[in-house]
This record gives C-alpha cells, structure tokens and sequence, in this order.
C-alpha cells in the first residue's frame, strides 16, 4: 500500500489554487508552504514557453528526512505517506537538509519542521487530500500507486512520467505528467532571483530599493541608443516564479565544527604525545587538557541547542531519539566524551592516578566526536557536497589541525614540555598538509553529480569562493603549515610562531567549514 | 507513535479501503465529523456543519461549501460544493482564500461616519439606526422634490441579478451606474450588434478549435467553470489558440500564441474570415437562413441581384484586401500562425468556440469590433447555437422573477446615460466626474457598492476632485466590507458582508446549462440549523456587519416609513404588512414561482423550495442548449419567418445576425455598420517606436487576484504582489534598462515609476503592467487593507498631484499573528491615475491602453511616483467626446430600444 501523487502538467494552469487550499485546511503561516507552483520560461519571444511545475513532498520509499529524523518527529506510515508529529519535532532542521525536494519547513508559529502529509487527517476518513479536491483541472491526482485497480496506478503504468532528483534514490512515489524537465529539475532552469512574474525581488538582487528613500539611481541610458544590430538575448530556461528556501544551517553550525574539533583534536593529540614518551603528572594533562577540551565540548552543546528551533526539546534527542540517526549517534558520542572528560578532570584534580586511561579513552571516543559528523552530513541526502567520501578524513585532519592549534596555544600557559609541544606542531602540521591533500582530491575528482558540481563551483568559484579560499585555504591551511614546519625544523624557533600557526588554522578553518556548511545549501532543490 | 495519546475511537471511512472522494455526502452535510488538521497525528474530533454558498470574488460566482465548526461557530475552511453545475466541486485559489476575507483582522466591523472634512481622514462609529436614518432622510428629501437623478448607485461586482433593479425602480429612480464601461463595453458592443446578445456562451467542453482573446485559463468571465472545461476539450483533443500581445498562462497553455501588435486584432480575425470564404469553409445552409444577407445586399449593394451566391460574393469582395499577408504585415503575427488559426476553425466547423471579453475589445478604440470580427468567423462557420460552438449568453443563463416587482422608471439620467453615447454598453460611469465638472448636475447621495472608482478607474484624481467636493457630491456613502481607496473620501462607510455573509441569487453562462446559485450567509443558516432564530443576517456575521439585501429593505422602508412615497408598499411583507419582508419570504417567493423544475425537485426531496436552495446552494434548470434560434415561435411571440417556419431567432431588430447593421448607419455610423478594422488609438505605425513612445498595456490580470478586492486576502497577496513593468528584451536592451532599473512611464497627462522586468513574455514595443497592483492608503493604521497597501502621501503641486509612497507594505500587529509575519514589501504602483479617460465613441469603452514615453526615473524619481495634470485630463476628456455622434437618432430616440440596458425605463423615456 503506497499513497501518491500524479501531477499532470498537461493540465496544470498554475493558477495557485493547491497552494491556498493547503494553506487554508493546515492554517499555514505566511512564510512558508507545503504546495507551491513553480514557473519557468523557456525560448524567445514570439515563440517563448512559460510551464508550471507542482511542488512538495515525494512522500519517499526510502525517505531521508525519516532516516535522518533525531526524534521521529517525522516517520512513514504503513499506507506510504511520510507523516510528522510536531510535538516530538525539536527543530534541528536536519530533515531540511535531508530531503531533496525542499519540501520541509520550519514553521513559524510553533517552530517544528512541517510539510505536506498528504492531508493524512481527511485521507484517514476516506477524503482526498485538499489540493485534490480545488484543482480546477482534476490535474493533482492521489491514490494508492500499489493497487491495480486505482486511476492512478493505471496512469502510472500507462505512460512514462518524470520524477525529481531520482538520482538521489529516495523512490519518490509522486510522478510529473507530461512536464516541462527543466521546471522539475532545480539545475534546470537559471534563477535570476529577480522576483520574476509577480514576487518581490530577492533581497540581494533589488537595485530597486521599495523603500521609500530609494531615489533613482540615473540607470538606463535613456537616449543613448545601441545603434549596432540588436542583440538578442540568450534564453536559456529561467524561473518566473517560485518560493524562497532560505538555508537551514548557518554560523552555528560552522562555529560548532570548530569547537567540537578543537575538544576532540587537543584530547587526541595529548594521547599521541604519551606516545613519544611525554608524562601525565603535569598540571596540563591533569587538569588543563580536560578542562579546556570540556569547555569546548559545552560550547559545542551550547551552539547546538542554540540552533535547534525548539531548544526547550533539547533532551528527547537522548529520552526520544531515532538510533538510526546520526544526530542521536551524535549526541551520546558528545555525551559519551562529557563523561570521561568529567571523570578525567575530577581524577586528574585528585593527582595523576589512571590518567592514561582517559587520555586514550578520550582520544578513542574524540575520533568519533571529530568524526561522526561526517556519517550525519551524509545522511543529508539532500546536500551532495556533503556526501563525499572524503568527508570523514576531512573532519579527522581538521581536528587534528585546530587540537593541535589550540594545544599550542595553551603551551605557554601550562609550560609543556617541548616534546608535547612539538607533538601538538606535528598535528598542526600533518592536519593542515591532509586538509590540503584532501582539497586538492576534492578538487581534482569527478563531480558524482550536478548538485555536487554546483555547490563546489559556489565554493570554489562562486560566492563562498574568497572565504573558502583566502579564509580557508590560505589563512587555514597554508599558513599554519608553513608556520609549523618552521616550527619543527628549525631549533630554537621561538614558540610564539607556532602559536601564530594555530591561531591560523582556529581562525581559517572556521572560514572553510562556514564556506563548506553554506556552498552545499546554496544549489537549489527545487 | 506516543503511547501517552488519548486513545480515541476512529472514525468511519468514507469508502472501503485505500479509496478516496472528494467529499463528504451531501446527507451527512449537517453533522460531519473528520479529525482536526492542526492536531493531527493525534486523532482530535471535530463537527462540522457545511454550507454551501457562492464566491465573490470574480464573477463565475462558483459554489463553496463552508465548514462551520459546531464548537467554535466559526467557519474552518471554504471548498467547492460539489452540488454547483457550473464550478461541479473545484475553484481556483481565490475561493479557498474567502477564509482570509471572512476573519481579515482589518476589515471593517460597524458603521463610521465621517467627521470633518470629506477625506480629511476623522470618522466616528456610529449605529446603523443613525446612518440608515440620515440616509433615508435625505433620499426621501430628493424625490419630494423631484430630484430622483441625484440618486445614483454606483456597482463594482454585482454579483447577483435584478435585486438592486427592484430597489431603483421603487424609489422611481434612473440610478443604476455600473463598472461595465471600463470593463467588457467593447465586447459586449461587439456581440450585440450581431445577435442583440452582448455576451457569447462558448461551448467549450465539446469544441475541437478554440480560440481566445482572452484570458480564461487565469481570469475573466468565467474563470474555473471556462478553464475547467477548455483543458478538458484539449485533453480530449481540441487544439487552442490564443491571440494576446503579452504571453498569458492561457497563451502558455495553448497550442498557438499569436502575439499582435495590441489593436490589430480585428485585421487578422478578418483575414482568417476571408480565408474561410476563400476556402469556402462556409457553413451555407446556416449563412444563408441566419444571417440578414437580403437586408445587406440591399443596403450595401441594391445594383446586385438579391441572391445568396451574390451575397457571398459581396463578403469576398468586401474582404479581400484582408490577405494572410496584408493581416501578417498588420499585426506582426507569423503568415503561418494566423494559417494555422483559419484551418483549425475551418476543421473544426460547427465546433469552434471562442471568446473575449476585457483584453483587446476594452483596449482599443474601436475595440467594440474585434468581438464583432470574431463572431464574425462563427456566423461564417454556422458555429452559433451548436454544439461545440458559441452561444448567446441568455441562451445559457437563468433570470429568475422577484417578487413583488416594481414598474420600471418614467426617468432618463443623463449623468448616466449621456445623449453623446446613445449605443453605449451601458453606463457612462467612469465620466461621471467629467460630467460633474461641466455642470451637467450634481449628486445628493451616491452610493458605491464594493466599487473603487478612486483607484479602479482611469483618472483617479480628477474622482478625488470631485468627491471632495460637497457642493458636486452631497452624500457619498461606501458599502463595502473593507477600506478602500474610494470609501476613504466617503460620509458613511458601512461594513456589508463578504460573499459567505450575504444573500443573493445569479446564474452564468459558464457552459451549455442553465443554473441558479444562491449565495447565503454561512454563520446565520448554519445557526438556524441548529435551531438558532435570526431577524436579520447581521445578527450571526462578525461585528454589525450587515448584509446589503436587508439595507436596502430597511432603508427604503425608512424612506418612505407612512407609505406616502408610495415606496413602502413594494416592501411590506406578504405575511403581515406592517413590517418589512424578510429574506426568507423574498427568497421563498423566488424559488416557489419562478424557477422551472425546482419545487418538483425540492418535493422529491420533501423540501420546500427554499430549503432546497439552501441544503444544496444552486439548481440546475436544463442543460445541452443548442440552436435555440431555431426554436418555433408561436403566433403572438416575436420571431422571423425562416425556412418556411416562424422561428424565435435572435434579439437583433431583424431577429437574424446582422453583419449589416442598420441600426449603426441610422445612428450616423454607416462607416461602421459591417464587421470592420478600426485603427486603435495606439495604433502602432503611428508610434515613434524609433524613439521612445511605446504602448503600455494595463489591464491584464493575474490568477490569484481580483482587481481591487483581493487585498483582504493574505494568502492571495503573499503568491502574488510584485508589480514590474514587462519589457521585452528587445526594448530592454535599446533603453538600457535591466530587471530592477526605475523606469518613467510618461502618459498624456502625467506620469509614473516603475521598475523594468526584462522578459521574453511581452512583444516588442509594447510594455505591460498587471492591474491589481498600487493599492494605498492615507492613513497608517486605516483606510486600507495594510496587507496590500502602501501608505502614501499625496499633494497638490506644480499644476498637479502628486502621490508619494511613504512606506511600502510593512508588517503590522492584529489578531491574526501572519500580519506579523508579512514578508513582501512591493505594494506597486497605482497606474491607472496617470491614464485619461477614453470613451470609445460607439460602445462607451474607456479604452485602456496608453500611448506612453519611457524613460529613466529622473533625478528625485522614486519607485512609486504617480503625477497627474487633471486640467490636462479634463483637456483630454473634451477631445474624446469630440469624436462621439450624439443623440437622439431616429424617432428622436436617446437609444435604440432594442438595444439592452440596465434598469430600462419606460419606453416614453426613450423619446429625447
């Protein structure tokens, strides 16, 4: 049993009725939608095109926002619709970045990831859902797709229909009739951002201010005509209209890349230093080493809880929480690294006894504090920038990098003994030489696909281009490797140069995660 | 799933397993259960009443059906009623969006009555018994002194048929003035000089070629009931054609968008009538019994023998300089398009529909023939009256009686029906001003009904001139539900109910069918159902909002209060004559007398009439209406002798189509008494295309809105309010202008800025911007709807007005918390202030479209800007009267008397 959708585009007059019954039958705040009608155009005039695409939730076979979902807020029901429970949601927007349609939203009012449920209230006595029952066409058609005898299965078996993103293998179980394939494909169709048809403009395209100080700024060159033969504009498919996705995730989340890195990176590091033979009963690996891994571990807390949309519901991603996702895996890792930190802080005051134990206990579970971020912004289906394969080694060397950055600027403070201290140089520097081999990988491999391509023009070329470059691989990168390795090769280097080196890479990785986080939201999704 | 929830028991499915319908049955219509959306997934009750009523806001007026929450008394949700012939259960968004309307936190919920000056922007509240009172005191002051022309009533959206001419005609009044002439005049002058019928029925569901001149995939009459039924002719296989200089969702979804230099349309509908004549695609039989070819040939050519093939021959003659290549040339249309076009409706014969309404006929000067033109192909085609074809409007279309109906007025208003414009289709409203400022007479109470002339009509500030004169305008009073740019420089603003809250009756002729809707108020019949008794409907709708039936009632009772007037006597209810009728008596009349079928039907049911109407909210009369013309007409009834037979034909003068009219030569227009070209007053050659004059388009609408009404509904608003003037690439690129650059749009009396979108949507040379958008208001908390308006300022200086933006749209705080999350700041720009007024000298049609200048904003431009010369409006205003050929005509007529009018009078009234 599956419920779905056939949208027949051939039928479709964009008039916008699915989207103000939806938001009628669920009182959906301005804002926000959970059907919205796209327009694009495609050719010159006199033989231009405009077609109109129906967008929403897939209702998935395989549905990431599920997958993803910390606390089973969101779940599939045994007739196939994707439902939510807004009492369970706490806001974290992984479910946004999850889903490849753009079809989740916060919603403003209670602040919990919303979506078209397929009206699963009236589908539950026996009533087409409301976008159904308005369209003047008949054009949105629902049904069970798994049973033979239905309209829709037949529709579904008759003809070949489009679906979007298919190849993000979620089984989206809603099928485009005859549409336009530029205006389901989110690459497919050029966003001037302009506002189009009848929007506002977006924000960062207005050279109209519509506030009323915008005088004219003199543009248009009136009288000074172009005598040369006119020029015809190329035309390639671009959107007339459509809805504003703003990103999920923010500064946030890049500042909590840092901070979890540098509380994993400096526990891990100082266990590589027992390695070469440096001791434990020193004031920084008693005390200082946990207590300024764990200060980083609450700051880390505290930007995630800040970001949450429900903070107050914090606690059911450990009372409530979906162990499938990495959100939850998450969450008891960072617990996980709380408790030995805690334990090894509170032994470490007593003296030095079992100190080695949680060093390499926390070294053990940081790698997984450092890394599983990874495993979580794979399942961000939605987000192909993420889904790299190198992501994992990119979290770990980035740990190694800021723990080592940050350890060296704790040297001076608890006076390390110069074999610690050049550990933490050697991490700084094998951190920041693998970050770069990784982005020169990254770099030179194949785009899986066109998303991915996209988000890595955005950071490499596009506008996350300067911070990804000179705040990240200059500032991130270059400099601490070269200020490291001065360090390390040359006696009597003073210290305050590896210190500038860590300082560097604490400030130019922070830059490349942001420009990381924000280049694979930027693509559109729909 | 939580297992803390309430356990609750399911309710039942409507259908076994994983089926679906689309609604409820009509039997469990009063007490249907179905669970909460907003609670959900915990399964929450809720009981609904449903009631069904009709939309307001465009004129399809498609059924709802209101799901009134039996805890709460309020309404959840507007869908389709199914039980609709015309609408058959869907809607388009604006439907739905009647909820926004209903519970809008800034609609206006008791009487305000002005203090100070008239605009001055001071109102008090005041009680219904004071405003009705004063009202009344100084109509009943009017008609004792035999001033009954200064009694005018003034309609938007009428949205129902002949109450308001029940009210006229008892107060003996010449006053109804209405919208038509800045709306379909064109069209309507089109089609009734063919057939006498000025609005065709197109049989779409069952054509094979249709072809528009509007835009019914979007708006116009009728919206969802035309569109439903188009998509469902293409799907079947019909092939769609749509002629409009700007790409429509409509031109988008045909299967040919021809894009004419604006005004040129009548050129390439001739030449296709000569390519079916030249193909002889005729339908002979049908031409030859139905068109008055005797009375043209003798008209037009007495030398020729009065037979058909010479006949034909006079059309061939008479068209044959219209060539595919003179019409490419003319238009700027591609030969093969307009090819394409003539071979469709060549195939499809008898099945070809079409329509037009607003678009070219309401653009152009001389735009009444573009309608003429098209209608043309159909008498060519025999596509009349058929199945698949195009219809009369009346053919498909169900005027009920009322009761107790008045004689009609012994009076002609000539503020309304001037002698400069004896063919006009109808009231000259949007000159009303104009006439003021000549002196031709002066009002005691005006009434606008749901109209915004301020706004809404061309040269708004020479409106505002005149309505804040009170020596021209003694009371104006504002019926409406919300603020408007008009009720601001009203005395009295009375809140009227929205479409739900309200009672009337109407019928359209969406398809080959004949209904009639009932549109009721939802809260008052679902509280009578539950046993609740009202006396009046303002007793169950928010605030004191009334319902305008029972106003008009009550004031003409309080006009008239000992019967002296003889105004009373029409009010009195049947029951018991000392009180006034009630709604339920005039309604119950209605349905009891004179609506064919339905007490037979109600009786099956067990139902009275009335209760019928209000359990199921429309009734379909008959359907499948074809070739009424043909019908036999008895001895005593009019017809024409066709084929042998008495037939009832058409309403023309001759009862047949007249593509000679004899009527347009005997009121000096012999030069346009066929089916003709007339260029338009942008006429393109005439342009300086070279330099910067370009023709702007105004009047074209977007799906989701409706002109000015719209404004009250926040999802409306929130898809659709950016306000950019499309600009071809072309002439984007020759101006220098990108998407987004201020742009100086100077007409002939003033000017206004905007900001370009560079599209591929729009022809070259012509420019357009969407109607709806530009609302404002003086005030910053009142005065308009502040989801749609901007606050402006207005001034007079350097010879003119000027009206500044001083805010755009800004979120605000209400009840309803989505006013603070507004997030679109683009009110637009008020367009229609900077266009003169331009009667068109034969239908009366302002026409809309404007010879214009662009340029870039100049120095101390800002978005928004709109300046006006009203001395030069007025200027302009002169020259266009100076084309009219006034009355009277023949027999010292002031109208032809088989032309149709609202509210006729007596035929002595007719005599000048």
């Amino acid at each position: 049993m599956q419920y779905g959708f056939v949208i027949d585009q051939t039928a479709c007059i964009g008039c916008h009725a699915c989207t103000v019954a939806c938001k009628t039958e669920h009182d959906v705040p301005l804002g926000v939608d959970r059907t919205w009608v796209k327009y694009i155009e495609t050719g010159t005039w006199p033989d231009t095109k405009r077609s109109f695409s129906v967008m929403r939730c897939n209702h998935c076979t395989d549905a990431p926002c599920v997958s993803i979902c910390p606390t089973n807020a969101l779940f599939r029901r045994d007739d196939g619709i994707v439902d939510f429970d807004t009492g369970l949601c706490i806001g974290c927007k992984s479910c946004m970045q999850a889903c490849p349609y753009d079809a989740l939203y916060i919603d403003p009012h209670d602040h919990t990831a919303q979506k078209c449920n397929y009206c699963v209230h009236r589908v539950e006595v026996g009533l087409e859902p409301a976008c159904v029952v308005v369209c003047p066409e008949g054009a949105i058609i629902s049904g069970d797709l798994d049973d033979p005898t239905t309209p829709i299965s037949q529709l579904v078996h008759a003809e070949r229909m489009l679906q979007r993103s298919t190849e993000q293998g979620t089984g989206p179980n809603l099928w485009y009739r005859g549409v336009e394939p530029a205006g389901i494909d989110p690459l497919g169709a050029v966003d001037p951002g302009d506002g189009g048809i009848w929007r506002d403009p977006a924000p960062s395209f207005m050279t109209v201010d519509l506030t009323p100080s915008a005088e004219s700024n003199g543009k248009g060159r009136g009288k000074e005509r172009a005598s040369a033969p006119r020029p015809r504009i190329d035309a390639p498919p671009r959107v007339v209209y459509n809805t504003d996705h703003p990103m999920p995730w923010g500064w946030r989340v890049s500042s909590y890349f840092l901070t979890k890195g540098i509380s994993a990176g400096i526990v891990i590091v100082l266990a590589l230093s027992l390695l070469s033979g440096a001791g434990v009963d020193n004031p920084f690996a008693r005390w200082g080493a946990p207590l300024i891994a764990g200060i980083f571990l609450a700051l880390t807390g505290v930007l995630l809880v800040w970001d949450l949309k429900r903070p107050d519901r914090f606690h059911y991603l450990l009372t409530k929480g979906n162990p499938g996702s990495w959100l939850v895996k998450g969450a008891w890792i960072l617990a996980a690294h709380a408790v030995i930190l805690g334990l090894w802080f509170l032994f470490g005051l007593a003296g030095a006894g079992f100190l080695p134990v949680f060093i390499w206990a926390g070294a053990v579970v940081g790698l997984g504090v450092a890394g599983y971020t990874a495993f979580l912004f794979g399942q961000a289906e939605g987000r192909d920038l993420w889904q790299s394969p190198t992501l994992l080694w990119h979290m770990l060397a980035g740990a190694f990098a800021v723990g080592g950055g940050a350890g060296l600027l704790a040297a001076a403070a608890f006076d390390l003994e110069p074999a610690v201290q050049r550990t933490f140089a050697w991490a700084l520097v094998g951190g920041t030489a693998a970050l770069a081999l990784i982005g020169v990988a990254e770099l030179v491999s194949k785009h899986p696909t066109r998303n991915h391509a996209a988000a890595m023009h955005h950071l490499t070329k596009g506008v996350h281009a300067r911070e990804w470059w000179l705040g990240g691989q200059v500032v991130g990168v270059a400099v601490p490797l070269v200020l490291g390795a001065v360090f390390l090769a040359g006696a009597g280097v003073p210290l305050w140069v590896a210190e500038l080196g860590g300082l560097a890479a604490l400030v130019g990785i922070w830059f490349a995660d942001d420009a990381f986080v924000k280049a694979g939201q930027a693509v559109p999704l729909s | 799933m939580d297992s803390d929830r309430p356990a609750t028991e399911s309710l039942p499915r409507l259908v076994p397993g994983t089926g679906l319908v689309s609604f409820p049955p009509t039997d469990s219509w009063d007490d249907w259960e179905e669970y909460d959306a907003k609670a959900w997934p915990e399964r929450v009750k809720r009981r609904y009443r449903l009631v069904p009523t009709t939309c307001f806001n465009c004129e399809a007026g498609c059924g709802l059906l209101a799901y009134v929450d039996k805890d709460s008394g309020r309404v959840r949700r507007f869908e389709g009623n199914p039980e609709h012939p015309g609408s058959r259960g869907r809607n388009c968004a604006k439907g739905p969006a009647t909820l926004n309307q209903m519970y809008d936190p800034e609609r206006i919920f008791h009487p305000l009555r002005r203090v100070g000056p008239r605009g001055g922007g001071e109102w008090e509240r005041v009680t219904w018994e004071d405003a009705l009172e004063d009202i009344a005191s100084r109509i009943r002051t009017a008609l004792r002194e035999d001033r009954h022309d200064e009694v005018i009533y003034h309609v938007g959206r009428p949205g129902e048929d002949g109450f308001i001419d029940r009210i006229l005609r008892s107060w003996g009044v010449d006053g109804h003035n209405s919208h038509t002439n800045i709306c379909s005049s064109g069209a309507r002058t089109g089609y009734a000089m063919w057939m006498g019928y000025d609005r065709p029925s197109a049989d779409f569901a069952n054509a094979r070629f249709i072809l528009l001149l509007s835009a019914q995939l979007e708006s116009g009459h009728y919206f969802n009931p035309h569109a439903q039924r188009i998509i469902e002719a293409r799907q079947a296989g019909a092939q769609v054609a749509t002629i409009d200089p700007r790409l429509s969702n409509t031109a988008s979804m045909s299967d040919h968008w021809l894009s004419p230099w604006p005004g040129t349309e009548a050129a390439m509908l001739l030449a296709i009538a000569a390519r079916l004549i030249e193909w002889d695609a005729l339908d002979h039989e049908f031409v030859r019994n139905w068109v008055n070819w005797e009375a043209s040939l003798a008209a037009r050519a007495p030398e020729r023998p009065r037979t058909y093939e010479s006949f034909i021959e006079l059309l061939r003659e008479t068209y044959c300089d219209y060539t595919i290549e003179f019409a490419a040339a003319e238009t700027g249309v591609d030969p093969q398009r307009i090819e394409a076009v003539a071979r469709g409706i060549a195939e499809a014969g008898s099945r070809f529909a079409s329509h037009t309404w607003r678009a070219a006929g309401s653009g152009n000067l001389g735009g009444w023939q573009v309608a003429r033109c098209l209608f043309f192909l159909h008498v060519l085609t025999g596509s009349v009256g058929t199945e698949g074809g195009t219809s009369p409007s009346a053919w498909d279309k169900f005027k009920p009686d009322h009761w107790n109906m008045p004689p009609p007025a012994n009076r002609w208003n000539e503020l309304i029906w001037p002698a400069e414009f004896p063919l006009s289709h109808y009231e000259m409203s949007y000159l009303l001003p104009h006439f003021l400022k000549e002196g031709r007479g002066r009002l005691e109470v005006y009434f606008t009904r749901v109209y915004n002339p301020v706004w809404t009509n061309p040269d708004g500030f020479t409106w505002l001139e005149a309505l804040t004169d009170e020596d021209k305008v003694g009371l104006h009073v504002a019926l409406s539900p919300t603020w408007s740019e008009t009720a601001w420089f009203a005395d009295y603003v009375l809140p009227m109910g929205v479409g739900a809250e309200r009672h009337d009756t109407h019928s359209y002729e969406t398809h080959a069918a004949r209904w009639l809707g009932f549109r009721q108020p939802v809260l008052r019949v679902a509280g009578e159902r539950a046993g609740q008794r009202y006396e009046r409907t303002y007793e169950a709708n928010p605030g004191e909002v009334w319902e305008e039936n029972e106003f008009w009632i009550d004031l003409s009772w309080r006009i008239d209060p000992d019967g002296s007037l003889g105004v009373r006597q029409w009010y009195e209810s049947p029951e018991d004559p000392s009180r006034p009728v009630s709604v339920d008596e005039y309604y119950s009349w209605m349905f009891d007398h004179s609506v064919p079928g339905l007490p037979e039907q109600a009786g099956r049911e067990g139902l009275t009439p009335l209760e019928y109407m209000r359990k199921y909210g429309a009734f379909e009369i008959d359907r499948d209406r074809y070739r009424l013309n043909e019908e036999v007409a008895g001895a005593d009834q009019p017809g024409v002798e066709v084929d042998g037979e008495r037939r009832s034909g058409f309403v023309s003068p001759s009862r047949l189509l007249e593509w000679h009219s004899e009527t347009l030569v005997s009121w000096k227009w012999a030069d346009a008494a066929i089916p003709t070209y007339i260029k338009s007053h942008v006429y393109w050659r005439d342009l300086d295309l070279e330099g910067d004059e370009r023709i702007l388009l105004p009047i074209f609408r977007l799906p989701t809105l409706i002109h000015t009404r719209s404004g009250n509904a926040k999802y409306l608003y929130e898809i659709s309010h950016g306000h950019p003037l499309w600009m071809n690439s072309i002439d984007a690129d020759e101006f220098g202008f990108s998407t987004g650059d201020l742009v100086r749009i100077t007409t002939d009396i003033g000017y206004f800025v905007m900001r370009a979108w560079r599209t591929e949507g729009i022809r070259p040379g012509v420019v357009a911007a969407s109607h709806h958008m530009g609302r404002w208001r003086l005030d910053a908390k009142m005065g308009n709807e502040r989801w749609s308006s901007a606050l402006v300022d207005i001034q007079r200086n350097n010879g003119g007005w000027l009206l500044r933006h001083k805010t755009g749209i800004e979120p605000f705080r209400s009840e309803d918390p989505d006013s603070e999350r507004i997030w679109w700041r683009d009110p637009g720009v008020h367009q229609n202030l900077a266009f003169p007024v331009h009667p068109d000298p034969v239908s009366g049609m302002h026409a809309w479209h404007q010879r214009v200048r662009l340029g870039p904003a100049a120095s101390g431009d800002r978005y928004g800007d709109v300046f006006v010369d009203t001395e030069r409006s007025h200027e302009i205003y002169r020259e266009w009267m100076s084309r009219t050929r006034p009355g009277p005509g023949p027999g010292g007529l002031r109208r032809p008397r088989w032309l149709t009018r609202p509210l006729p009078p007596v035929p002595d009234a007719y005599q000048a």
